[in-house]
């Protein structure tokens, strides 16, 4: 990366305090990210949420966040105050979520959510919110912004609800969008849909962009950077175009025991886990 | 062993009624493994179910062993066909140890030996006798699936069905239960239907594949079509380029 980082982390590690012993999520990461898109990969349990609510600040309070740095641009996010934390979300880091079923309020019009959302941030006027909304929405690329605008959250596909959790992820204009699984509750065909719009969308104001996914084919061909995650370790990082020729054992492990159309095998390999990878430092592969 | 022969299933009722399944059809012969592969809301699903007799047909017959079936069925019938569902995290009751688990089946059907049974069926789906007495949550999703594939198992079925067996599950464990279902299958001679969006997962473990769209079925080729590419539909095209990564081999190498 020529320019100087967007998010600049160094050894964070995430712990959590159960009642009886100290759970480590994530271990001594150290990232930094340019205007690009990141993937960040990994299988349940392997940490790769917990970084993206990490930034944001929104663990638990049973979580303990530990980092040498942790920073957004000139802002210091380890000091940052809740308050200095909640002018910080939305307005310049954003997160879509996995299931916008969830993530969206049932009885609030999603035009109204997303208006929220714009007035939050910026002390506007009603009216000014709405044709922003309305904007915003068109911007998503929903055919009639204007009925859209009332309609409630069970009243739209899956595919719709995640282009209006975009809308309003975007419309204070943040600087890093973090994308939790944000097509896997969805179809193949809608997927590819919704990540052409985020990325028109990100590649026009030059925003970066972290994927977290579990999902190798999808994060390979959609993102620059692929960080692999496991056991709340950076296992490798590589060029996203490279991952099919990743070096890591564990990235390789999973790459392999992905079934394939065009190369059958009798049986799967199944992926055996070295205790050694646990304190191996990372395979800092394509990074430039 | 199965025959589908223009199987329609609505849901709802006068101006409400929605046709999800339009007369498709199909036949899998004994011991042979068939796909079924599409999107959400296609129907394969409902398809599936309606040939477990857990949902009423609207039209077409559905025939196991020449035998007409509807939701009535006798229990020799509802033991031949067993089902897996999707989600190990909700299809085992949490307030039931697997022991509890795997008895309901032999009670049912009145089956002796019930405790060597067990063991035996959890030997079969790599488990020990430590696993018995556990509850679901004391398990990991792969071993839960396990004990979902060991208590459709247990009354020994003819047939499997097999809803989407592990799309809720990590990559590294999907390959431990698709090795796991192919190894059983082979082993008791199956007949399976497996129902997945995950094409790899189709082509992996079946002879034949129909793929299903809208409600109906718009192609049906067997597996080395498949792996061929050999498809006449657009759409069975988008499924195969989603599974592959940039620049992976898409030949036998």
């Amino acid at each position: 990366m020529s320019q100087t980082p967007i998010i600049d982390i160094e050894g964070l590690t995430v712990t959590y305090r159960g009642q009886a012993r100290v759970v480590t999520a994530v271990k001594d990461i150290t990232l930094a990210l340019g205007r690009e898109r990141l993937g960040i990969v990994g299988e349940s349990g392997s940490g790769k949420s917990t970084i993206g609510r990490a930034i944001l600040k929104l663990l638990p309070e049973t979580a303990r966040i530990e980092a040498r740095r942790l920073r957004l641009g000139g802002t210091d996010l380890l000091q940052a105050s809740e308050r200095q934390m909640r002018a910080i979300r939305g307005r310049r880091i954003s997160m879509v979520l996995q299931d916008p079923k969830y993530s969206l309020n049932p009885v609030i019009t999603v035009g109204e959510q997303i208006a929220e959302s714009y007035r939050v941030h910026t002390s506007s006027r009603r009216a000014e919110a709405r044709q922003r909304a309305l904007d915003m929405l068109a911007a998503v690329h929903i055919r009639d912004p204007a009925r859209v605008y009332d309609l409630y959250p069970h009243e739209v596909s899956g595919g719709m609800g995640q282009r209006i959790m975009i809308a309003m992820m975007l419309i204070p204009e943040p600087e890093v969008l973090i994308a939790d699984e944000p097509t896997s509750a969805l179809d193949v065909t809608v997927q590819a849909r919704l990540l052409e719009l985020i990325d028109e969308i990100i590649q026009r104001r030059g925003m970066a962009l972290i994927l977290i996914s579990h999902n190798l084919n999808l994060v390979a061909s959609f993102c620059d950077r692929v960080v692999v995650m496991y056991a709340g370790r950076i296992m490798e990082v590589c060029k996203a175009s490279e991952l099919s020729a990743a070096r890591h054992p564990y990235t390789r492990g999973l790459i392999a025991c992905r079934p394939v159309i065009g190369q059958p095998v009798a049986e799967l390999p199944t992926l055996t886990r070295d205790s050694a990878w646990l304190d191996a430092p990372a395979t800092l592969g394509a990074e430039s | 062993m199965i025959e589908v022969e223009d199987l329609s299933v609505a849901f709802g009722a006068g101006a409400r009624r929605v046709e999800v399944v339009r007369r498709v059809g199909w036949t899998v012969d004994r011991g042979e493994v068939f796909g079924l592969v599409g999107e959400s809301g296609c129907g394969k699903t409902t398809a599936l179910r309606a040939i477990a007799g857990l949902i009423p047909l609207s039209g077409g017959a559905i025939r196991i062993d020449g035998r007409g079936m509807l939701m009535r069925r006798s229990k020799a019938d509802r033991r031949l066909v067993q089902m897996v569902y999707q989600d190990p995290y909700g299809s085992l009751n949490p307030t039931h140890t697997v022991d509890r688990v795997l008895n309901e089946p032999l009670a049912i059907h009145r089956l002796g030996n019930r405790g060597s049974r067990i063991e035996q069926a959890l030997s079969e789906v790599g488990l020990g006798p430590e696993h018995r007495f556990r509850f679901p949550h004391q398990l990991s999703g792969g071993q839960r699936q396990r004990v979902a594939i060991a208590r459709a198992l247990i009354a020994d079925p003819g047939i499997l069905l097999l809803d989407e067996p592990t799309s809720a599950l990590d990559l590294s464990v999907q390959a431990e239960i698709l090795n796991l279902l192919k190894r059983i299958g082979r082993e008791r001679a199956l007949t399976m239907l497996l129902v997945s969006h995950d094409l790899a997962v189709i082509a992996h473990m079946c002879d034949r594949i129909a793929v299903m769209l809208k409600g109906e079925i718009v192609e049906v080729m067997d597996v080395d079509q498949l792996r061929r590419g050999d498809c006449r539909h657009d759409y069975t095209r988008n499924l195969i380029a989603s599974t592959y990564l940039t620049g992976e081999q898409r030949a036998p190498g």
